[in-house]
């Protein structure tokens, strides 16, 4: 039993989870939604002994490293992190209709990080800046933050296609009837982006405090702290248009959504158009 | 205060101006990142500009609302009735036989189960009480604000009244200057660190695998630290922090042969690195000013400078390739010049910080973590209970009513939760106290 092996099978199982929250939300037939929420959790299940294996691969290799530390592990983590968050989620809000995009998501970073020749899969020994405690508390939380912010898109999404293209947006018919009230998508997604933005605070802090101890200096503008602080910008105009200005609705859903445009661009646009001192992520 | 003054008091304290600087903030570090030599917007002023107008806008917000949350905190609970609760948002209503004593001790477990104790009021005719938890919680967002102002100042502390520089040691070699980073000025250092070894190692697939300096702090000729040095794990002593930041061959002394093609003589000499040697039997000096271990791709070079040793500005300067003697360029003043040995050795590359700016900016950024966090995840509830009876029906009516500063989806199925409890409880109440006097009665029999 290889990582390598569980890993792709991680993938497969995603495929299948999100078949599952479509065709369960599609054809509003809950059986198929619980076949969803178990798939997903077997694929979870497999998924961390996929990383489990693969640290301990790392470590027989003679150069051990929690793996986290090039673009095939932060995508295996993220996928991790995305189904890890949406099923808590689903958990404590009893409904399985939102799914759809979280697992879409998770099955995208683990078919993205398999099958693109720009993504090599080898375990690599640290490079001396990662060689470094705050690279675990770093990664966790930036990832946790941007993987909230992943849900967050998805409920901004499902919310506004409730609200285009349904005749009664809280009504129970309808092809998006299955779904949540409109309202009850608004405070999910708030509440998803307040989540992301607590942690994506502590990513961008726990980068400065790294970033201090590597290179001697806590902020440098360097591309990839300037694209999490915009990320942080945007997310933080919505909370203060939701709390302050009574913003709802359709305008904080985009802006949710163009926060997550933000976050891929921190993610993967900084690493593939721009260079900077965060270049070990691209290999 | 005057009419404009109001006015601009106005503009800062908007939300308005938050979300546009929010939003000219991000535009601006887009194209920062993304246009060539962009990241000069980052040091423009008016960068640094609309920083600080969100810095007034914090100031302005927090002096225009915190003086309201205290003032909302330090009120006394007033009078209040059942027909004022009706008012609220929030509000139920509840009938039951059960007389108001019984009733109260019902509610009053049940609100504090649900919520925390209640504390009585004087009302006339009713029985009024109110519970609340998380006052603190509407101070969080202030200490959130005021955060942000801790970090921007330690940063600005830190500009002030610290240093970056530099400081490149060859193996062996020792110094006390720094190179500040502007690379116009250098500042004397009270003691001297000196690089014992520098250490640069592989995996075998060949990525390198660490880079460390063997650093020893020298003050008045003696050595009082030693320290090897990593990336990540810097030397700090008194205050001054120097990090393993870059590395490379340098210099320790060439070798040369100067030909004087006119009068057909051969010089040698030996240059030690960044030292003016006098060329026997004239007025010129000659030093190596650089050496690169592969210039423009050809190889090895030197950078030699010439002249008179009192007029320096007059200076000569030409780059001799090493590895390549037959290169016509090598010649300087009069003179065609070979390089006969080059002597390298490693040197390390430091990065030299000092910034007492930096604990500031630790402890706004736990203070930032801590308040966001507890301004979300916490909220000021409180609850108003009025229990009266109701003379005609021979019934009590039990009054309620909450609010929320925060999270106010959860308080309202809290509250209706609360709800359904009192229900359920006062309903049950005449049933237990039947069965219980039952089990009395068979007793007695």
């Amino acid at each position: 039993m290889t990582s390598s092996l569980l890993l792709s099978l991680t993938t497969f199982l995603f495929f299948f989870c999100t078949l599952f929250y479509l065709s369960g939300t599609i054809f509003r037939y809950p059986p198929l939604l619980k076949t969803a929420t178990i798939t997903g959790i077997i694929a979870l299940l497999v998924q961390t002994a996929g990383i489990a294996l693969r640290w301990r691969e790392s470590y027989l290799k003679g150069y051990g490293h929690i793996p986290l530390a090039d673009m095939y592990e932060s995508l295996v983590f993220a996928s991790w992190a995305i189904m890890v968050i949406y099923l808590l989620f689903e958990w404590r809000i009893k409904q399985r209709a939102l799914g759809v995009f979280p697992a879409l998501f998770s099955f995208l970073a683990m078919a993205y990080a398999s099958f693109s020749k720009g993504v090599d899969s080898k375990i690599q020994p640290l490079v001396p800046a990662l060689k470094s405690n705050w690279l675990i508390a770093h990664v966790v939380t930036c990832f946790l933050g941007y993987s909230a912010f992943a849900v967050s898109f998805g409920l901004s999404a499902l919310y506004l296609a409730r609200k285009k293209y349904a005749s009664d947006p809280d009504g129970q018919t309808g092809l998006l009837g299955f779904l949540p009230k409109a309202s009850q998508l608004e405070w999910f997604n708030y509440q998803m982006v307040l989540f992301g933005f607590l942690w994506l605070s502590m990513g961008i802090i726990t980068g400065a405090v790294w970033a201090n101890s590597a290179w001697g200096t806590y902020w440098s503008w360097d591309p990839k702290e300037t694209w999490s602080l915009i990320t942080w910008l945007i997310y933080a105009a919505v909370l203060h248009a939701r709390n302050l200005k009574g913003w709802k609705g359709e305008r904080v859903a985009w802006l949710s959504m163009i926060g997550f445009g933000c976050v891929l661009f921190t993610y993967f646009g900084v690493n593939f158009l721009l260079s900077g001192l965060h270049s070990y992520a691209k290999q | 205060m005057s009419k404009e003054k109001n006015a601009l008091f106005r503009l800062l304290i908007s939300v308005k101006l938050t979300l546009t600087l929010f939003l000219l903030l991000a535009a601006a570090s887009v194209l920062g990142t993304v246009l060539p030599q962009g990241s000069a917007i980052f040091y423009s002023v008016w960068f640094k500009g609309l920083l600080l107008l969100l810095c007034a806008n914090l100031v302005a917000c927090t002096l225009d609302r915190l003086p309201k949350t205290i003032r909302l905190l330090n009120k006394p609970e007033t009078h209040f009735d059942s027909r004022k609760l009706l008012k609220f948002s929030l509000n139920g209503v509840l009938a039951t036989e059960v007389p108001l004593e019984k009733t109260r001790q019902v509610v009053q477990t049940a609100v504090k189960e649900a919520l925390g104790p209640l504390s009585a009021l004087e009302s006339n005719g009713a029985w009024c009480a109110f519970s609340e938890s998380g006052r603190w919680s509407r101070l969080m967002v202030h200490i959130a604000h005021l955060s942000v102002l801790v970090v921007l100042v330690g940063v600005l502390v830190g500009s002030l009244l610290g240093f970056k520089g530099n400081m490149n040691l060859s193996q062996g070699d020792s110094s006390s200057t720094v190179m500040l980073a502007d690379g116009q000025r250098a500042l004397k250092l009270p003691f001297r660190v000196r690089c014992d070894k520098f250490h640069l190692s592989f995996y075998p697939t060949g990525q390198p695998r660490e880079y460390r300096s063997d650093l020893e702090v020298i003050v008045n000729g003696k050595k009082v630290l030693s320290k090897a040095i990593l990336v990540n794990h810097p030397l700090v002593y008194q205050g001054i922090t120097f990090y393993q930041a870059q590395y490379g061959r340098t210099l320790k002394q060439a070798a040369i042969q100067l030909t004087d093609p006119a009068a057909k003589t051969k010089i040698d000499m030996v240059l030690p690195f960044q030292q003016a040697v006098k060329i026997p039997g004239t007025r010129h000096v000659l030093a190596v000013a650089d050496y690169q271990d592969d210039f423009m791709g050809v190889g090895r070079a030197i950078e030699l400078a010439y002249g008179k040793l009192d007029q320096q500005k007059d200076f000569t300067v030409r780059w001799i390739l090493v590895d390549q003697p037959s290169f016509h360029g090598n010649a300087i003043g009069k003179y065609r010049v070979s390089v006969t040995k080059a002597q390298t050795t490693w040197f390390t590359g430091l990065e030299v910080k000092k910034d007492p700016g930096v604990w500031l900016v630790w402890g706004g950024f736990i203070l930032l973590t801590l308040a966001i966090g507890l301004t979300f995840y916490s909220s000021h509830k409180k609850l108003w209970v009025c229990i009266e009876p109701d003379e005609k029906k021979k019934k009590t009516i039990v009054t309620f009513a909450g609010r929320a500063s925060r999270n106010t989806q959860v308080f309202e199925e809290k509250f209706k939760e609360l709800r359904t409890t009192l229900e359920m409880r006062l309903k049950e109440l005449p049933l237990q106290e039947e069965i219980e006097a039952n089990k009395k009665n068979e007793g007695l029999r």
